[in-house]
C-alpha cells in the first residue's frame, strides 16, 4: 500500500494575547500530528467539537499553511509548492465542506459552480463540452442534469451537498478530504450522502479522508481511524480493531457512548468528567489527564508517545495495557440492530433492488 | 427514463441559460415606476435643444416673478427667466452631477475598498487610513475645497463631489468584503484553485454589490444637492447655465412672493431622488438570485 497523503509532526499553533514587549501563549488548535493515509482507503479523524479536526483538514488540504511540521503529498512537500504546483495539487486534492448552505456561492447557477473546476483544470474543453460534462457528473451524484440552471438556494441540504460533492469531484481527484460532510444534514438524508460518497470512492478508486464527529458514519465508512484530542492523535488504527478492541481511555469513553438499539442491552457505559481543558492552557504532560480514570503521576510530568501496539494500530497512552485489561462492553453487531429488525431491513433492501431495475 | 423526458432534458441542457435578473427587474412593479421617472428626466434633459422652449438664459424685465399661466407654464423667476426652459436645461447638470459624481465615487470607492477587506494587512491599514483621513473632514467641505482647488465648472464641481463620497464607498465595500471573505463558498473557491483575481471577480464583487447598489442611489440624492451647494458658491454650474440646485437657493428669497420658484426644482428633485432610490432596491432584488 503506498502512502498518498502524510502528515509529519504537523502543528498550528495561534499567537494568542501579547504585545509589542510581551509574548503571549500560543494556542495549539494541532499539535505534533502524524499521520499516513494509503492510497484508495478510507481514512477517518475523529474527536468531539474544538479538537482540531477541521483545522487539521484544511492543514492537509494547504487552505492553512502549518506553522510546523509538514504536509506530504505523493511524495512532496506541499507547503514549498509554487503557482502552478499549487494548482496541479488543488486537481488532485479536494474538498468536501461542512455546511452545504454556505458553502455554495449564492450568486452562481449549479453549472457554474461546477463548471468552474472544470475551467481551472480542464482548460482545453469548450463551453459545450463543459455543460456535457457537468450534466453528467450531476448525474453521477443522483442530481438531474435538468436542473443545472437552477441557483443553490432552490435546493435541499442533501441536494446541496451532492452539488458540493459533485463540484470537488470535477477536477478528477485523487484524494477528497471531508470535513464533517454530514452533520449539517438531516439524519435521513445523512445515510444517502454517506452512501453515494462511499459508492463514489469505490468507483472512482478514490482516497477519502472523512473527519466526523459522529460514531455511527465513521464506523459504516471507513476503513482506518485517528482519534483526536485536544488537538493531538491518541490512537491510530484499522476502524474495525479500534471499535472492537480500544486501548486509549479516551477511545474506549467515546465507543461506550454509542448508543445499543436493542431491547435490554446493558452497557457499561464509561463516563467523562467535565469540560476538555482549553487548548489555551492544556494540562502538561499527557493531555487528557485531567479526564482520564487511568491518570498516575507520570502522566502529568511526561507526554504519552505513540506506542505501536498492534499491527497498524498506535495508541499514545502510559496505561494502555493496564486499560486494554478492563472489559467493556460494546454494541455487539456491526450495525447494532437485533436480529429481528436486521431480518426486516434486509427484507427493506431487496424490495429497493428490484425497484431499481427495470 | 422515457424518450420525451430524455429529449426534454437535452432541449434544456442545450439551451442557454436566459437573463433571470431582466425576468425579475420587469416584474418589480416599483423598480418600474423608478425607471420610468428617472428615464422620462434623462429623456427631457438629452432632448433640451431640440424642444420648442425658450432660452433659459433669456431675460424679460417685463415678466419678473410671475405664476404660473399659459405663457409660462412653470412660472418666471426673479429676473423674468422662463421657469420650465430653465427646469429642463437644468435636468442636465443636474442629472449628470448625481449619476457621474456618484459613478466616479463607486469605480474609485469599490475596488479599493474589495481590496483593502480581502487582501487585509498592509494594504487594508493603508487604504483605511488615508479612507479615514478624508472622513474626518465633512462631506461638503471637502467637496467645496476640491472644487475650489480644481476651478470652478460643473465638471470640476463633479469630480470634486465624487472624491469626497468615494470614501463612503471604500467603507462600505471593505466591511462587506471582509465579511464574504469569511464565507465558506470563498473557502472553497481556494479549495478547487480559481486564482486571486476571479475569486474577487466572481465570489467577492458580486456579492459586495448589493449594499452598494442602495448605498449609490441615496448618494445621487446627496450629490445633486451638494451640486446645488456648490453651485450657489459660484463652484458648480457657472451662471446664467441653470440647475436645479441653483435655482432652489436662489429661489429661497422669494419663498413669500413667488413660491413656485421652489417649488418646481424641489419637486423634481424629490422625484429623481424617489425613483433613483426605487430603480436601486430594484436592482438590488434583481440582482439576488435567492429572491424569487
Amino acid at each position: 500500500m503506498t502512502v498518498i497523503v502524510e502528515a509529519q509532526d504537523l502543528g498550528k499553533h495561534y499567537p494568542v494575547g501579547g504585545n509589542l514587549l510581551q509574548k503571549g501563549t500560543s494556542l495549539k488548535a494541532v499539535d505534533g500530528v502524524n499521520l499516513k493515509v494509503h492510497a484508495g482507503e478510507t481514512f477517518a479523524i475523529v474527536g468531539e467539537s474544538g479538537c482540531g479536526k477541521s483545522t487539521l483538514a484544511r492543514l492537509l488540504m494547504r487552505l492553512m499553511l502549518p506553522t510546523s511540521g509538514e504536509v506530504i503529498f505523493e511524495g512532496r512537500a506541499i507547503a514549498k509548492l509554487k503557482g502552478a504546483e499549487v494548482r496541479a495539487l488543488r486537481k488532485d486534492l479536494q474538498f468536501i465542506f461542512q455546511d452545504p448552505f454556505s458553502s455554495l456561492n449564492p450568486r452562481m447557477t449549479v453549472a457554474q459552480l461546477i463548471a468552474e473546476p472544470l475551467e481551472i483544470h480542464r482548460p482545453n474543453l469548450t463551453a459545450g463540452e463543459r455543460r456535457k460534462e457537468v450534466g453528467r457528473l450531476l448525474a453521477e451524484v443522483g442530481l438531474r442534469p435538468s436542473h443545472m440552471d437552477r441557483y443553490p438556494h432552490e435546493f435541499s441540504g442533501g441536494q446541496r451537498q451532492r452539488i458540493g460533492i459533485a463540484r470537488a469531484l470535477a477536477s478528477d481527484p485523487k484524494v477528497v478530504i471531508a470535513d464533517e460532510p454530514v452533520s449539517a444534514l438531516d439524519v435521513s438524508v445523512q445515510a444517502q450522502v454517506v452512501n453515494l460518497m462511499g459508492d463514489l470512492c469505490d468507483q472512482r478508486g478514490l482516497t477519502l479522508i472523512v473527519i466526523a464527529h459522529d460514531l455511527a458514519v465513521i464506523r459504516h465508512m471507513s476503513d482506518r481511524i485517528a482519534v483526536m484530542y485536544l488537538g493531538r492523535v491518541v490512537e491510530t488504527g484499522p476502524t474495525d480493531e479500534v471499535f472492537a478492541n480500544p486501548r486509549h481511555p479516551y477511545t474506549r469513553a467515546l465507543m461506550s457512548a454509542i448508543p445499543v438499539a436493542e431491547f435490554g442491552a446493558t452497557q457499561s457505559r464509561q463516563h467523562l468528567s467535565g469540560e476538555p481543558p482549553s487548548p489555551l492552557a492544556p494540562p502538561s504532560g499527557c493531555s487528557f489527564r485531567t479526564r482520564c480514570p487511568f491518570a498516575t503521576e507520570i502522566c502529568a510530568q511526561m507526554q504519552p508517545v505513540n506506542e505501536t501496539v498492534a499491527p497498524g494500530t498506535e495508541v499514545a497512552c502510559h496505561h494502555w495495557r493496564d486499560v486494554s485489561s478492563v472489559s467493556l462492553t460494546i454494541a455487539a453487531s456491526a450495525t447494532g440492530r437485533s436480529p429481528g429488525a436486521e431480518a426486516r431491513f434486509a427484507m427493506y433492501r431487496t424490495a429497493l433492488a428490484n425497484q431499481d431495475s427495470p | 427514463m422515457t424518450n420525451a423526458v430524455k429529449a426534454t432534458e437535452d432541449a434544456i441542457l442545450a439551451k442557454r441559460p436566459e437573463s433571470r435578473a431582466w425576468r425579475k427587474f420587469r416584474s418589480h412593479k416599483s423598480a418600474i415606476f423608478g425607471s420610468v421617472v428617472v428615464g422620462t428626466f434623462a429623456a427631457i434633459a438629452i432632448a433640451a435643444p431640440v424642444l420648442p422652449i425658450p432660452s433659459p438664459a433669456a431675460t424679460d424685465w417685463g415678466a419678473v416673478r410671475l405664476a404660473p399661466s399659459l405663457a409660462h407654464p412653470l412660472g418666471t423667476d426673479e429676473i423674468g427667466r422662463d421657469i420650465m426652459s430653465r427646469m429642463i436645461w437644468g435636468a442636465r447638470a443636474s442629472l449628470m452631477a448625481g449619476v457621474v459624481s456618484v459613478a466616479i465615487a463607486m469605480v474609485i470607492g469599490v475596488p479599493l475598498g474589495i481590496l483593502a477587506g480581502y487582501m487585509r494587512g498592509w494594504v487594508d491599514a493603508m487604504i483605511s487610513r488615508c479612507t479615514e483621513a478624508l472622513l474626518a473632514i465633512p462631506f461638503l467641505i471637502l467637496a467645496i475645497a476640491l472644487a475650489a482647488f480644481l476651478g470652478p465648472s460643473l465638471t470640476n464641481a463633479m469630480i470634486a463631489i465624487g472624491i469626497a463620497a468615494t470614501p463612503l464607498f471604500v467603507r462600505l465595500a471593505r466591511g462587506q468584503a471582509i465579511n464574504i471573505a469569511a464565507e465558506d463558498y470563498v473557502e472553497s473557491a481556494h479549495a478547487i484553485g480559481l486564482s486571486t483575481p476571479k475569486i474577487l471577480l466572481r465570489y467577492i464583487f458580486p456579492n459586495v454589490l448589493p449594499p452598494v447598489l442602495v448605498q449609490s442611489t441615496l448618494t445621487i440624492a446627496s450629490a445633486i444637492i451638494a451640486e446645488a451647494s456648490l453651485s450657489f458658491l459660484g463652484l458648480g454650474q457657472q451662471p446664467p447655465d441653470p440647475s436645479w440646485g441653483a435655482m432652489l437657493n436662489t429661489a429661497k428669497n422669494f419663498m413669500a412672493q413667488a413660491p413656485w420658484m421652489a417649488l418646481w426644482p424641489g419637486v423634481a428633485i424629490y422625484l429623481v431622488v424617489l425613483g433613483f432610490n426605487l430603480l436601486g432596491d430594484g436592482l438590488r432584488d434583481a440582482l439576488d438570485p435567492r429572491e424569487e
